[in-house]
């Protein structure tokens, strides 16, 4: 069985585009909007848990993992990717994504 | 051309919801949908716990443009940095439709609409009651995005200008932990 994978997506309730945002959505992309932001797809695909969570309702976490969040911009988000729970860099939890998807199917 | 101004309510959410994501007229990415369904579930709850926070400009009973804002103690790190301070913050304010005329100008953009959202707004914040803050009255209203912390950055002076037009003011010392600047403010209740 391969390593648990989590990721924490902090978006703002009040706008879809912070949710777009984070999960990859370009804004003024060539094919505006149609294709950007799936990403999330992809993580269940790879049976990566996904935890949302909108920053409006959960200000102590907010202010405990992402202290950084621009409040006065509505688009902002911020994500946390993790590996049996240790938190890692967005970088090192793609690299080692494949290999745990690997683990997993070798499992069944 | 009429235009009315309606508060958010319980039966015209849809409408608040869909201006921002729809009027492009294009299917967009399945997250963006999602992100909808997302606002819709937030504001059904910021309307129990905080009242109307949004208004909609209908063009024949069409939807085309809403301002929408929220106590400031709702967002985090502001909510320490203002307490127990009166604020409303305007997270966005947007008129659409469904045609461009030139550029990014959609067709009802460039007609006072914003404007008569955002006087709608200062209006019904001079008299309005407001239980989040002990039923008292919002003292000032301000504003970051749009004019200054997001939004295409070739329009932004457009917005700032927009804004100094409705009354509001560079406020260099309200509190921002970007250190970003910018927010500009408008006081509702005047100090004599």
């Amino acid at each position: 069985m391969g390593p648990k994978a989590k990721v924490e997506i902090y978006y703002f309730g009040c706008c879809p585009w912070s949710y777009f945002f984070a999960y990859g959505g370009g804004f003024l992309d060539k094919e505006w909007t149609k294709t950007g932001g799936d990403f999330k797809e992809k993580l269940e695909k790879l049976g990566v848990e996904i935890v949302e969570i909108n920053l409006l309702d959960n200000s102590d976490l907010v202010e405990k993992y992402a202290p950084h969040i621009d409040p006065y911009n509505p688009f902002s988000s911020h994500k946390r990717f993790f590996l049996d729970e240790k938190e890692i860099s967005k970088e090192e939890f793609f690299a080692k994504l494949p290999s745990s998807k690997e683990a997993r199917e070798g499992g069944r | 051309m009429e235009v009315e101004i309606r508060d958010l309510n319980y039966e015209n959410i849809d409408d608040l919801v869909n201006i921002c994501t729809s009027q492009s007229g294009i299917s967009h990415a399945k997250t963006l949908k999602e992100g909808s369904l997302r606002k819709k579930m937030w504001i059904e709850k910021a309307l129990k716990v905080f009242g109307p926070c949004a208004k909609i400009a209908y063009v024949e009973n069409k939807p085309i443009g809403f301002i929408e804002f929220y106590p400031v103690q709702m967002f985090p790190i502001l909510r320490h940095m203002l307490k127990d301070k009166k604020v409303i913050l305007i997270t966005c304010v947007f008129v659409g439709g469904g045609k461009r005329t030139k550029g990014l100008q959609r067709e009802y953009q460039g007609k006072g609409i914003g404007s008569k959202l955002i006087q709608s707004l200062i209006k019904d914040l001079k008299h309005r009651r407001i239980p989040y803050f002990g039923n008292e009255k919002a003292e000032e209203i301000a504003i970051g995005s749009w004019c200054s912390h997001t939004g295409f950055p070739e329009a932004l002076p457009r917005f700032r200008k927009f804004f100094f037009k409705n009354g509001f003011v560079e406020a260099p010392d309200f509190p921002d932990p970007t250190m970003k600047g910018g927010i500009l403010s408008y006081k509702l209740q005047k100090t004599p």
